[in-house]
């Protein structure tokens, strides 16, 4: 749905700037996308930095404003750089979306060190400092919105996800810390948390646990990219400019349908 | 946000949310049917219907299940099949310690606040099921979660608003209805605009936001949960309070906030 660039129109993003991490594939390029059709100037970021190209080159040759641009939100130093990069260019940044995650598939007991620190740099470590740059570069613009990309997992952890599950529930507090602390300066923080969505990742189920699954929520179907999307420019918009340290699950609702 | 072709029927429209409400979906392209017990409401038709948009008006007490259905049968045959309901009618009778409750204060606000909008839930669910799509929004408030000083009868039922989406969300996802609930913090409708100066000053100064919401934006977010493309977010409430939730048990932050502006005790905002 592309909605008309008019000034009134609380869902435009037009001249604002959009830097969605992990958006090479998935819901990250779903929400890229619909930020981008409604007027955002949009960062394509994640580890790969030729994937990233090709994502922001459909883009453009959809009519849309998309540039590329390769970070590990692993490592400090690409955040760092990420920083100077949107001061320099852009003068700031006006909608960050922490999206990009690791999600090792092991028991809790078979979660070893390496693997919990490798994963707490990225799914913690990195959505904070990303978010920290966020704030410096929202203050050079006058405010923003910062999205973090949780999962319903936050708080129905699944088997086989337990540190995923739990860094997910930490990026709620996070996003409240980070809402109550820069409020004052116009920078909002909200936690979205999808449910199952239709991505590459999703298509390693088997029939029988998509089935599964889609039985598991009230709408009867996995979730798409562009809904995580919407869901995304609702808050990021002028729409959403009261809305600040929530949580919105936008999971079909799987969980009202707990017994 | 589009909402063309879709008719919505909003109650406690006469001001306030509900108001605000009515004109953003029908700037989004909605017909509007209205109910309040005002007889203003039938301004806020005008209103809509000077927009460009189709709109019906009704004065309905919606803890009267007889009314409600007479209401909206009304609505079909005005503009049509009810695609959109928000429930938005809520009042407080009595302000007063629990202990000194009336228990007609306390009927009173489970009849309108609570049993209203089961009573609309009724009326339209039937209908929505069957044609395959509907959104259902009810508007309780940040006092469902913490409760609201003296209070006790309007933060019950705000509450038990809560539990009347998750139903509808549950038995009635599957046939494309989708049922969310809203918690609006301290919007600025006339009721809250008519608040002592120092206690609106210091319920603001606990919002991180540092202002107290504008009805229309509790609209945009009605619209946007009304669309289409929301259709995938069914049975949650949602927080729409500028953050003041996130202030309210911090004790130090209160302190902090209250020594930045003027200085009397904190009181909890929304």
């Amino acid at each position: 749905m592309n909605e008309t660039a008019t000034p009134s129109n609380p869902f435009d993003l037009t001249g604002k700037v959009a830097l969605i991490t992990g958006s090479s594939q998935g819901i990250g390029e779903g929400v890229a996308r619909v930020l981008a059709q409604a007027g955002a100037h949009v960062v394509i970021s994640s580890r790969k930095g030729e994937e990233c190209e090709r994502v922001a080159r459909e883009f453009r040759d959809a009519g849309l404003s998309a540039e590329a641009r390769a970070c590990h939100i692993g490592r400090m130093e690409d955040i760092e750089a990420m920083g100077s990069h949107l001061g320099e260019r852009h003068g700031g940044l006006d909608i960050l979306v922490n999206n990009a995650v690791l999600s090792p598939w092991r028991s809790i007991e078979d979660t070893d060190l390496s693997i919990f620190t490798k994963t707490v740099e990225v799914d913690l470590r990195g959505y904070w400092y990303m978010s920290v740059e966020g704030v410096k570069l929202m203050r050079m613009r006058g405010g923003g919105s910062i999205v973090n990309m949780a999962s319903i997992a936050a708080w129905h952890p699944d088997r086989m996800l337990g540190l995923y599950s739990t860094l997910k529930t930490a990026l709620i507090g996070m996003s409240r810390a980070f809402a109550l602390e820069h409020g004052h300066e116009g920078i909002r923080a909200n936690t979205i948390l999808p449910g199952v969505i239709r991505t590459r990742l999703a298509d390693a189920y088997d029939d029988e646990a998509k089935e599964r699954i889609r039985e598991r929520t009230t709408v009867k179907r996995l979730g798409e990219p562009e809904e995580i999307g919407y869901a995304v420019l609702y808050l990021s918009a002028a729409s959403g400019a009261y809305v600040s340290g929530a949580s919105l699950p936008v999971d079909g609702g799987m969980s009202v349908a707990l017994l | 946000m589009r909402l063309n072709g879709k008719t919505a029927l909003i109650t406690g429209a006469s001001r306030g949310i509900g108001r605000a409400t009515a004109l953003v979906l029908a700037e989004h392209g909605a017909d509007v049917a209205l109910f309040d017990v005002r007889p203003e409401v039938e301004q806020t038709a005008q209103a809509v219907s000077g927009l460009g948009r189709r709109s019906y008006w009704q004065r309905v007490d919606v803890a009267d299940a007889d009314q409600v259905r007479a209401g909206v049968a009304a609505v079909e045959r005005d503009l049509g099949a009810v695609d959109i309901l928000v429930n938005n009618a809520g009042l407080v009778k009595n302000i007063a310690p629990l202990a000194d409750m009336s228990a007609e204060a306390w009927q009173n606000e489970l009849g309108v606040n609570l049993t209203g909008p089961f009573n609309m839930v009724q009326a339209v669910i039937k209908g929505m099921a069957e044609r395959g799509w509907g959104r259902i929004v009810n508007i309780s408030s940040a006092a469902a979660r913490g409760g609201l000083y003296k209070q006790v009868g309007y933060a019950s039922t705000k509450a038990g608003l809560l539990g009347l989406t998750q139903n509808v969300a549950l038995e009635y996802g599957a046939h494309g209805v989708t049922c969310n609930a809203i918690l609006p913090g301290l919007i600025g409708t006339e009721n809250v605009r008519a608040m002592p100066k120092e206690i609106l000053d210091q319920g603001v100064s606990l919002i991180p936001t540092g202002r107290v919401g504008e009805p229309e934006e509790v609209g945009h977010l009605i619209a946007f949960l009304c669309s289409d493309v929301a259709g995938y977010i069914n049975g949650v409430d949602i927080l729409i309070d500028g953050g003041a939730a996130l202030n309210s048990v911090v004790l130090g932050s209160r302190r902090a906030l209250r020594e930045r502006t003027s200085g009397a005790p904190g009181r909890r905002g929304g």
